[in-house]
């Protein structure tokens, strides 16, 4: 483990840095984020690990503005987004999320629930229907389209949520255990997804994981152990086991 | 997929909550709609039967509670037809009866040859002379109704009285009457001498604002009396304020408890998808937008509930117009107006019910709840 300093600068677009996060529940008696500082240059893959409760989701959300820090900042791309409506623009455009949980609106079909977060910014229907071609034909469930997520599999019903989390072109995509709730086949075929979009696409990518293979195939790694984080280099831990 | 396919969506997914909420929408809704157009009917039917009658001011006892209720004397009729400006008057006795076969009937009398009785159109029969006895004239509803024809006998006030014509008319109120001599109704209610009402009718040739100051004239020269000109009549009369607080007030009840019905199901609707509005927003929906998408769904669902309680609400109100009980007092009258009314409120009784659920979707935490199911 390096004990390297979390501050770097980065070139803006698709960055997002985290500083002097501070998090606490339960009336203070909780600090799930302890002055914590992340950073991710484009690009980059990150693994975000750390025993149950130490706070890896709370960092998770607090990156993507889902919840209320007591001090700290996040920029993304270059920008501090202070207040809820700038948060949800920086969401509808930058960031993409991907929970445990897929999250789909059962009401609505799986064409629908990848267009649900174009609407309000693409206001030309023909181009929002090419796009959730597009994307459910890159994560190979084209023929999903016109079903509602009720009798789909896991593995189907996440890969429809990876295609929503990239409707609107976001250069960075925020995980919270993204394989938590499939099997080894399924979690492969997540996991080849979201490297292919950090190795071709350039996309910042942060994911929380549980699962060793998951964090191998990330290039970098940010251990986090009762709200303080730090990073170690990871491939060379694993050239090592 | 737009904003309203996402609504609809969302509503068709609960159908029986849906249809229950719509539901309680449409009863209020028709309630209102019946109520109002039938307490507004009695007014409508009043003015026509005048209208029909040629009868421009109605002079009655000053204090009188209803038309029927009131007493002057028969006498005054002459005092006001010397009158300026009037044409005729016509001394009336108004009285409601029951049948033998449990109807009722409105039973008016004037004098034969009174200007009422030539503003009638008759499709059989004739009209009382002087000589008239226990002769009447009913009109062409009320005729039908009991299976009625000229010379057939009808029996009013203990009395059998032969049938001398029928009456058509365009009013409601007219067609449903039974007219009789004054002098003879008089005699059998005890009340010889007496009369409920003068119907005034004035020069014809009397500009609008002549007969304004005819009126005015009346009102001064006759102030011991109710003088009214017959929209007033019509309007404040007892029976109709009484018909329009009554229906209001219900109305107010029906409407209330559709707003709390939207109210129980946009709060359930809400608490159920808290997940899905979590979502909504972490993938860049705004706050405002997602309080849109329940006002929409609130305003859909009771959009539909008025518009069907619209027609819900005009067919029992001509089914409540058609009862024996009341068969042509009420002639219920629904304005587009009134169901434009009817529709305004039910939206607005939908975003008024979901306003508050709707504001706490923006209460919701997204980052506790999406953390796991
Ligand atoms: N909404 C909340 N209310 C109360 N406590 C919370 C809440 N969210 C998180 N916590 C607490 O904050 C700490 C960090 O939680 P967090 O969910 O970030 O952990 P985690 O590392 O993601 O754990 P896991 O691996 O189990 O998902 C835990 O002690 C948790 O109980
Ligand atoms: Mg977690």
């Amino acid at each position: 483990m390096t004990g390297a300093s979390s501050i770097r600068s980065f070139p803006p677009k698709g960055s997002i840095s985290a500083r002097d996060l501070v998090k606490t529940f339960n009336r203070g008696s909780t600090r799930a984020l302890d002055h914590l500082d992340f950073g991710a240059a484009p690009g980059e893959m990150t693994a975000v690990t750390g025993p149950s409760g130490s706070g890896k989701s709370t960092l998770l959300y607090a990156l993507a503005g889902l919840i209320d820090l007591e001090s700290g900042s996040v920029s993304v791309s270059g920008e501090t987004p202070r207040t809820h409506a700038e948060w949800t623009r920086m969401r509808q455009r930058h960031i993409g999320l991907i929970f445990q949980d897929d999250w789909l609106l059962p009401t609505l079909t799986c064409a629908q629930n990848v267009e649900l977060p174009m609407i309000g910014l693409e206001h030309n229907q023909k181009r929002r229907r090419e796009r959730v071609d597009e994307l459910l034909k890159r994560v190979n469930a084209s023929d999903l389209a016109d079903r509602t997520p009720a009798g789909l599999s896991g593995g189907e019903r996440q890969r429809v949520a990876i295609a929503r989390s990239l409707a609107n072109r976001p250069e960075i995509l925020l995980a919270d255990e993204p394989t938590g709730e499939l099997d080894s086949g399924n979690s492969q075929i997540v996991m080849d997804l979201l490297t292919t979009l950090s190795t071709r696409e350039k996309m910042t990518i942060v994911i929380v994981t549980h699962d060793p293979r998951v964090a191998r195939a990330c290039g970098r790694h940010f251990v986090l152990c009762d709200g303080k984080g730090t990073y170690s280099d990871l491939s060379s831990e694993t050239e090592a086991s | 997929m737009t904003f309203s396919s996402i609504a609809y969506a969302n509503l068709r997914s609960h159908a029986v909550r849906t249809l229950a909420t719509l539901f309680s929408v449409l009863l209020a809704v028709a309630s209102f709609v019946a109520l109002i157009g039938l307490a507004r009917g009695v007014e409508q039917s009043l003015l026509s039967a005048l209208n029909q009658r040629q009868t421009d001011v109605v002079i009655t006892e000053k204090g009188a509670v209803d038309l029927i209720s009131s007493i002057v004397d028969e006498d005054l009729a002459e005092r006001i037809e010397a009158f300026d400006g009037v044409s005729d008057a016509a001394a009336e006795l108004t009285r409601m009866t029951s049948l033998d076969n449990g109807g009722s009937a409105v039973v008016v009398a004037w004098h034969p040859g009174a200007y009422p009785w030539r503003a009638l159109t008759l499709s059989q029969g004739a009209l009382p002379d002087e000589r008239a006895g226990e002769a009447a004239v009913v009109g062409e509803a009320f005729a039908n109704r009991y299976g009625l024809e000229v010379g057939d006998a009808l029996r009013l006030f203990h009395t059998d009285f032969e049938i001398l014509g029928i009456a058509d008319s365009e009013s409601l109120l007219t067609r449903n009457l039974v007219m009789l001599p004054l002098a003879t109704a008089q005699r059998l209610t005890f009340r010889e001498g007496q009369a409920t009402a003068i119907n005034v009718r004035l020069d014809p040739a009397l500009s609008q604002a002549g007969k304004t100051a005819a009126i005015e004239r009346l009102k001064t020269g006759f102030s011991e009396y109710a003088v009214e000109d017959i929209q007033a009549l019509a309007t404040g009369h007892t029976f109709a304020r009484i018909a329009d607080v009554l229906s209001r007030s219900i109305a107010v009840v029906a409407l209330l408890s559709a707003v709390f019905a939207i109210f129980n199901t946009m709060s359930t609707a809400v608490r159920e998808r808290r997940g899905e509005i979590a979502i909504m927003n972490a993938v860049g929906w705004s706050r405002q937008q997602i309080v849109l998408l329940i006002l929409l769904e609130a305003a859909v669902l009771s959009g539909a509930g008025g518009l069907l309680g619209c027609a819900a609400g005009a067919g029992v109100a001509h089914a409540v117009a058609g009862w024996d009980a009341v068969s042509g007092i009420v002639d219920p009258a629904i304005s587009p107006r009134l169901l434009a009314e009817g529709l305004l409120i039910s939206i607005f009784m939908g975003l008024a019910g979901a306003l508050l659920p709707a504001l706490q979707t923006t209460s919701l935490s997204p980052a506790s709840v999406l953390r796991g199911k």
